[in-house]
């Protein structure tokens, strides 16, 4: 395990510390946030930031209802993450696992879970997610569950493909040749292999899943208000650019830098872990 | 591909598409009332009953959904309840503008992230690697409604370059051809980069430098060719993501298309046309994603030959 | 010379004299950017603010309501139009002058015959009628009729107090009676065909619609060649679009946006206040919400004179319930209700709730603003012990289903009358109060309708004001909904630019309010 990470270059070993640090702020945004975010101050809206003309109050500044950016942000980050996670890992689960059954039953099933991907392909994801919500409300667990959902037929794809062709790979032969049974051979041996893709996977679909919650916000089907996201702070600040530039420009300065760290430490562990990929 | 294999596949495609269709008959009729909606809420009682009546919506669902294939079969989509004009109409109206952005988009995602990702593979771990992935990321993470707001106000307003909205010249194509492929175009050098290392790391490309092949015959005869197999898939995957991104940015850019269209019709459960977008959009997916798996079994001769 | 060159010759020649008889027109064709636009044109289809803005160029009213004469564009007298005067020769009877110089869009003249058709049992009132809400406007006709070719006559079930007004709504515009019939309704909505000063050129749904100058308008040479009504939903690209000259005019700025526009000096800010409200209608169905004590509790717990203050500065106000400044004197005689924490604690106390959590739902993205008003609202209520959840809806019945106290609403004064928005909202036939409407939310006394039908029937000013006052009493007391704010519309417009915004829905675009420098 040392070893794995001692390899890590220097600004890679930055990004890694950048980035836990956002989960830290995301995660302790109750402890950390000065006031709570939705707490509005009329007469103080639209205050500047700390360094551009404003007071210590508000060190990020307010928005249009007077509610402190700085509190919205640990608590929108917060909830960005937990969507993009939870998110990610229902659709790498339930695609992982419909992936390796389609690949094990071959058949019918197989094809019934193909059509399913064929059919999420097909669909625009926004009526899938007017639809649920509409029927089942706008609550957090259902968006968390349709935003796992969005991607689980990348998953179900690549491991199916993987296992297929894993299967037909000598050591899996001389594995079945020592009559070890298809659970042991699936768990032991051919996950892992196709571990390192997965995982991959994960950190760039990672991303992907904060900027569907961003879009789906700015279309008014994401995270309701008074819940607060930052596709929601990016989405409602668009309009004051012009004149109070902040309510917009940090949300969105924190998209960026947590699907840039992402991004970068994706890249890096496929450069470890992907044992054909190896940079020189 | 043999026929039988086709075959196969053919039927699964018409099978998906039929799936498409009942499944999003359904999933509008039952996410809210279409005509309380589109009458608005201190409608008279009389109106709407008479609305019911005029779109057939007093009739048992599956009177509706027969309706509805007898029609497609026909040919005819029915009529958008907003408007009162056939659904295909309005459909087809718009559809040329959004097929000209999304031709427009593709093409520049993949002039500019093809070669920035073959450049950075090329130079792997160098300075001009990380700015080109730091430079995909960018815009690969920048969500687009905001980019597009940015680029309206510094293009139009501040330097006044550009009209800031609509359609009708080449003017107006540039910033939404921008702002929706400059993501992709990022999505794409990210994923040509990882492609053509994976094969530049090959053994035989070993092989090739030994035999003391010229570098660009190595990069283009024998590296590209095989990195371009998994490219090619994620072309698919790319269009899907343009036509999600074309409905925020026709909104933003008052873009005469169907992606707004269908932003609009699902806002105010306009069925007809919901389902006519719909409808093409899957049929669209579904011969890209055949086109992608043909194209794939061409260059791949292993694919090929199984 | 060959005959072909001679030929060609005499032809330019004549052309070239026929060119004079086509007049110069250098007159402005204007660019208006429009967060939404209607989808058609009829009047009875699209009573909408989107609707309105734009039909009000293509028809006009029987009789018209002066905004102009006000300075904010919100005068409230009577003026004539199509109806050059109006006589009540017997209790039941008017007698209508109608214009003779009129003539539609497709150069027919504008008869006696049309404007009878187009108030008649057959389009407004009758059981099997065209317009499904005729009766809203004029449930009490009885009878009209064409009397010569200048005068109609209408007979009303009972003494009509408001008989002008109705006209002045958008549901008094004159429609062609021949054609009208021949298209039918829906054909009619796309393909309008009216008397106003600009007819329709081109109409594609969801982009622009396009408006020509008719020039053998009535009322004299309409000032724009074309009128190009533009969708743009992004409120940064038009008012980019504003400030950089490409559009003459933009509507649905909010007014944080105000400052913005300041920084310009080719570009002005009209702020309109409109006789619309934002309200919050209780669910008196609902407990604790049909308490009465605890309705009426929250309106003195939440100061919004201060939230419309600080959002809107001087350009909205809180309205007194179901009263308007073009009510005239009994505007000013109401009070809304003060933040008072004293009175509303009181009041808590006579009530029965206990803490219990109160839901308000709000249409998502409908009313701007409300949203931001709510939120701040609700954190004033929980500091009174009012425990208030905001739900955003998106749209549709469901959002009359479950559980709910609250929700957002507005009242609109389609007639510049105390019975309006009273009788449209909290009548007979509105349905807020019909028992099997979905959208049920209160039982009145008897007493609140039978003091509308007395304002309805009603002549004596005064006696129709102490009606009012009774009924507006009576609706405090019991607190089916409260005021929140005044609507205000604001327009961004170009400089050298002469218009003048009006407090209602319409964009007054004809010879009498636009000009150009």
């Amino acid at each position: 395990m040392k070893r794995f990470f001692r390899a890590m270059p220097l600004s890679t070993i930055l990004v890694l510390v950048f980035f836990c640090l956002l989960i830290v702020l995301g995660l302790s945004a109750d402890i950390l946030a000065p006031y709570d975010f939705r707490e509005t101050d009329i007469l103080a809206r639209l205050q500047p930031p700390v360094f551009a003309g404003g007071s210590w109050d508000h060190i990020l500044g307010t928005d249009e209802i007077g509610r402190d950016v700085f509190s919205r942000i640990l608590y929108a980050l917060r909830t960005s993450l937990l969507i993009a996670a939870a998110g990610t890992l229902i659709g790498a689960v339930v695609g992982t696992l419909l992936g390796f059954v389609a690949a094990h039953f071959r058949g019918p099933l197989e094809q019934i879970i193909m059509a399913a991907v064929d059919f999420q392909a097909a669909v625009p994801f926004i009526i899938l997610v007017l639809f649920f919500m509409a029927v089942a409300g706008s609550g957090m667990w259902i968006f968390l569950l349709l935003v796992g959902l969005a991607g689980w037929e990348v998953y179900a794809r690549l491991t199916r493909g993987m296992v297929l062709s894993a299967r037909e790979q000598n050591y899996v032969v001389a594995l079945q040749g020592l009559e070890l049974s298809q659970r042991t051979i699936y768990l032991r041996h051919i996950l892992p292999n196709i571990a390192s893709a997965l995982i991959v996977q994960l950190t760039l679909n990672f991303p992907a899943t904060v900027l569907l919650e961003t879009g789906l916000s700015f279309l008014g089907l994401g995270v309701q208000p008074p819940n607060t996201s930052l596709g929601l702070m990016l989405g409602d600040g668009r309009d004051y650019l012009l004149n109070a530039w902040w309510i917009a420009v940090f949300p969105g300065l924190v998209i960026f830098t947590t699907t840039l760290s992402m991004s970068i430490l994706g890249d890096w562990l496929r450069d470890r872990i992907d044992p054909l990929s190896q940079s020189k | 591909m043999r026929a039988r294999a086709l075959l196969a596949r053919g039927l699964r495609m018409v099978a998906t598409l039929l799936v498409v269709a009942i499944a999003v008959f359904f999933m509008v009729r039952l996410s809210g009332d279409p005509v309380t909606i589109l009458a608005g809420p201190d409608a008279d009682p009389l109106y709407i009953e008479r609305m019911r009546v005029r779109w057939g919506l007093d009739r048992p669902l599956y009177e509706q959904l027969l309706a509805f294939f007898g029609g497609a079969l026909r040919g005819e989509f029915g009529y958008s309840m907003k408007i009162g004009i056939p659904a295909s109409e309005l459909f087809l109206e718009r559809l040329p503008a959004t097929l000209l952005l999304g031709f427009c988009s593709l093409a520049l995602s993949i002039l500019v992230g093809l070669p920035l990702g073959i450049a950075a593979a090329l130079k792997h771990n160098s300075a001009l690697d990380r700015f080109v992935m730091s430079l995909s990321v960018m815009a690969f993470s920048m969500p687009n409604f905001f980019l597009g707001v940015l680029f309206i106000l510094l293009f139009s307003l501040q330097l006044r370059w550009l009209p800031s909205y609509g359609s009708g010249s080449l003017a107006h194509l540039v910033m939404p051809v921008l702002t929706l492929g400059l993501s992709s175009a990022g999505a794409i050098a990210r994923f040509t980069r990882s492609c053509m290392l994976d094969v530049l790391n090959q053994p035989y490309m070993l092989a090739a430098r030994a035999r003391g092949i010229r570098p660009q015959r190595r990069t283009f005869l024998h590296a590209l060719p095989n990195a371009s197999i998994p490219l090619v898939t994620i072309l698919g995957l790319r269009l899907g993501d343009l036509i999600a991104g074309a409905i925020i940015v026709e909104t933003v850019f008052a873009w005469p298309g169907v992606g707004r269209l269908l932003a609009e019709s699902v806002a105010n459960r306009d069925l007809a046309v919901v389902q006519v977008i719909v409808l093409a959009t899957a049929a669209t997916m579904v011969l890209a994603n055949l086109a992608v798996d043909l194209l794939y079994g061409w260059l791949d001769p292993r694919v090929r030959k199984s | 010379m060959t005959l072909l060159n001679r030929m060609v010759m005499i032809s330019a020649a004549v052309l070239a004299m026929a060119a004079p008889a086509v007049a110069q027109d250098d007159r402005p064709s204007i660019t208006i950017g429009v967060q939404a636009l209607p989808a058609g044109f009829a009047p009875s289809m699209n009573i909408s603010n989107v609707g309105q803005r734009v039909n009000y160029s293509i028809f006009d009213e029987l009789v018209r309501r002066a905004y102009w004469e006000g300075e904010k564009g919100d005068g409230a007298e009577l003026a004539p139009s199509l109806a050059t005067e109006w006589r009540n020769v017997s209790d039941n009877e008017w007698e209508v002058d109608i214009r003779t110089d009129v003539t539609f869009h497709d150069g027919t003249p504008m008869t006696a015959e049309d404007v009878a058709f187009s108030f008649s049992e057959e389009r407004v009132f009758g059981e099997d009628r065209i317009v499904a809400v005729g009766p809203t406007y004029f449930g009490n006709f009885v009878d009209v009729e064409a009397v010569d070719e200048d005068t109609v006559r209408f007979t009303t079930a009972a003494p009509d107090p408001i008989f002008p007004y109705r006209f002045t709504t958008t549901m008094g515009k004159v429609v062609p009676k021949d054609y009208y019939l021949e298209v039918g309704l829906e054909q009619f909505n796309l393909e309008p065909i009216g008397t106003g000063p600009y007819k329709l050129a081109e109409f594609r749904p969801g982009e622009l619609i396009r408006l020509e100058s008719y020039d053998d308008y009535w009322g004299g040479l309409p000032p724009a060649r074309e009128i190009t009504f533009v969708e743009i939903p992004e409120q940064s690209a038009r008012i980019t679009g504003l400030m950089t000259g490409e559009l003459d005019f933009i509507t649905d700025v909010s007014p944080d946006q105000k400052d913005i526009l300041a920084q310009s000096d080719s570009v002005q800010l009209m702020p309109a206040m409109i006789d619309n409200s934002r309200i919050i209608v209780f669910n008196t169905f609902e407990p604790p919400m049909d308490d009465p004590y605890l309705r009426r509790a929250m309106s003195y717990a939440a100061d919004r004179q201060a939230v419309v203050e600080a959002l809107w500065g001087g350009d909205s106000q809180v309205l007194p319930e179901l009263t308007f400044p073009a009510h005239g004197e009994i505007f000013k005689e109401r009070k809304a209700a003060e933040y008072d924490p004293e009175e509303a604690q009181r009041l808590l106390e006579m009530s029965d709730y206990n803490g219990e959590e109160l839901i308000l739902r709000i249409h998502n993205g409908y009313y701007t603003n409300f949203l931001e008003v709510s939120q701040v609202l609700q954190q004033m209520w929980r500091e009174a012990g009012i425990n208030v959840t905001i739900e955003l809806f998106d749209n549709g019945s469901t959002s009359f289903d479950g559980t709910w106290h609250m929700r957002s609403w507005s009242n609109g004064m389609q007639m510049p009358d105390i019975t309006h928005p009273l009788v449209n909202v909290w009548g007979d036939t509105s349905v807020r109060t019909v028992p099997d409407d979905y959208r049920h939310t209160w039982t009145p006394p008897e007493r609140l309708y039978e003091l509308q039908d007395l304002l309805n029937t009603t002549i004596d000013r005064e006696e129709r004001l102490d009606y009012f006052r009774e009924a507006l009493d009576l609706v405090e007391q019991e607190a089916p909904q409260m005021e929140l704010f005044q609507n205000v519309d604001y327009f961004g417009v170009r400089q050298g630019i002469n218009w003048k915004p009006y407090s209602f829905f319409m964009m007054d675009l004809g010879p009498n309010n636009l000009s150009f420098e």
